[in-house]
């Protein structure tokens, strides 16, 4: 079952591991009946199995970022209104509501001091059908700021979805490792694609932005010496 | 007199308007500018179904149409207090919008249907998120109260701004009374407690702020 094309269309079968099978993203089951799932992308099917549960999902690279819920994302401020604010998560996708209340500790008088342009790193806390997605920058277990709320500096580049999911869930991802060797950085990455980095100056940040966008076309042996190459005239 | 028709339909002319004319529009009625002949004359056209009525006043004759039937021709109009029937047709994070249909009699059983303004839509009321319930009040998720398709009784608590009434749901009584599942896809579904919905048909549960039934 691992790895297996699939596209919408297509019948997929559940249930033939052992335990509980749940789905995950990219499968969605019919409203009438909960047991019979579809693919909603095209991909490949996999499954990861932990004690006896299993998660289905469909590793796909679409071109649009749908807003999930819990997802982290990066976003920029387009609009500031009464309690609260506008951002865009991807150019040509709805925008999505950053309320004001939240913030850790924002209170009606206590309100963020965002601006139009502003860059911010937040979690996706209400998706639904019929109203505006809403992010905010509390982190939902500790509900403190958990590293969200605005990035000061730094750029903001886009990647690849799936490019930028795999650089999220592998903190030892190749490409990281390889400019950590040549320069400090602080980096963002959110499911929307959207990545933001910061270095100590203006040529290595451009060089770690371009070595990154870069690093999706090349084959993993070449990431070390592609790295060197591209800060060989910035250090 | 030029000779009027006595009983008319929608968009009938009644008589023309000449130079020296001293007929004028009344309840009922309008005046259009009309092609015969070749020519463009105003007349005074009926805009109901019903009889032709003349009354003098000050030297003019004034021409009004006058629906036939039970005298359901008073406009009723929304008033603070009303309980009203109501569908949703837009939720944002803050705010319900929904379509007024009905509005209930004072003995509270009984609907009457209003009567529309001619030509002019429904009226429109707004529920905002603090006034759903009475507990709670600032710590609503609109989105588990109601949804887009659903048919709520609500009570009027004030006339509002020039485009909505402001409605409240936060009595007992008062929320969805009727819902589909799955977004209107689904079967109706019924009522399990004040802020849950079953689908028959599936067995999923929908959050809603429902309405004590009668």
């Amino acid at each position: 079952m691992s790895g297996t094309l699939i596209i919408p269309g297509d019948t997929i079968e559940l249930g033939t591991e052992s335990g509980e099978t749940s789905i995950g993203p990219g499968i969605t089951t019919n409203p009438k009946d909960q047991s019979i799932v579809y693919p909603s992308t095209a991909g490949l099917l996999k499954s990861i199995s932990k004690r006896n549960k299993t998660i289905a999902y469909i590793e796909h690279n679409t071109k649009r970022y749908i807003p999930t819920i819990h997802d982290y994302v990066v976003g920029v401020v387009i609009t500031v209104f009464g309690d609260g604010y506008r951002v865009s998560l991807a150019n040509y996708s709805q925008p999505v509501v950053l309320s004001a209340l939240g913030f850790p500790n924002a209170t009606k008088k206590n309100r963020p001091h965002l601006k139009v342009g502003d860059v911010v790193y937040a979690i996706v806390s209400l998706v639904d059908r019929d109203v505006e997605v809403e992010i905010e920058c509390i982190d939902p277990v500790t509900g403190k700021e958990g590293g969200f709320g605005q990035l000061n500096g730094g750029t903001l580049f886009d990647v690849k979805l799936a490019y930028a999911r795999y650089l999220l869930f592998n903190s030892n991802a190749e490409i990281l490792e390889a400019i950590v060797n040549k320069c400090q950085f602080e980096i963002a990455i959110g499911s929307n694609g959207k990545i933001w980095i910061n270095t100590e100056n203006v040529k290595t940040t451009v060089a770690a932005m371009n070595a990154i966008v870069e690093s999706q076309q090349w084959k993993k042996e070449e990431i070390v010496k592609n790295v060197n190459k591209i800060f060989k005239d910035v250090l | 007199m030029i000779s009027a028709p006595e009983k008319v339909v929608p968009g009938q002319p009644i008589v023309p308007i000449l130079p020296d004319s001293v007929y004028e529009a009344g309840e009922g009625a309008s005046m259009k500018k009309l092609y015969a002949n070749n020519e463009l004359i105003t007349c005074i056209v009926s805009n109901k179904l019903g009889k032709v009525i003349t009354q003098e006043k000050d030297g003019k004759t004034i021409i009004s149409v006058v629906s036939v039937g039970s005298g359901s021709n008073k406009i009723t109009t929304p008033k603070v207090g009303d309980i009203v029937i109501a569908k949703v047709v837009r939720i944002t994070g803050t705010r319900a919008l929904c379509d007024i249909y009905s509005i209930e009699t004072a003995t509270g059983t009984g609907l009457i249907n209003s009567v529309l303004a001619e030509g002019v839509e429904n009226f429109r009321g707004v529920v905002r998120s603090q006034d759903i319930r009475s507990t709670n009040r600032d710590s609503v998720k609109l989105v588990e109260c109601f949804k887009p398709g659903d048919i709520i009784r609500a009570q009027v608590i004030s006339l509002g701004d020039g485009r909505d009434y402001f409605l409240t749901t936060s009595r007992n009584d008062l929320g969805v009374i009727f819902a589909k599942s799955n977004g209107g896809a689904g079967q109706m579904m019924l009522a399990l407690d004040w802020q849950t919905m079953v689908c028959p048909e599936t067995g999923k549960t929908e959050k809603r702020k429902c309405a004590k039934p009668f």
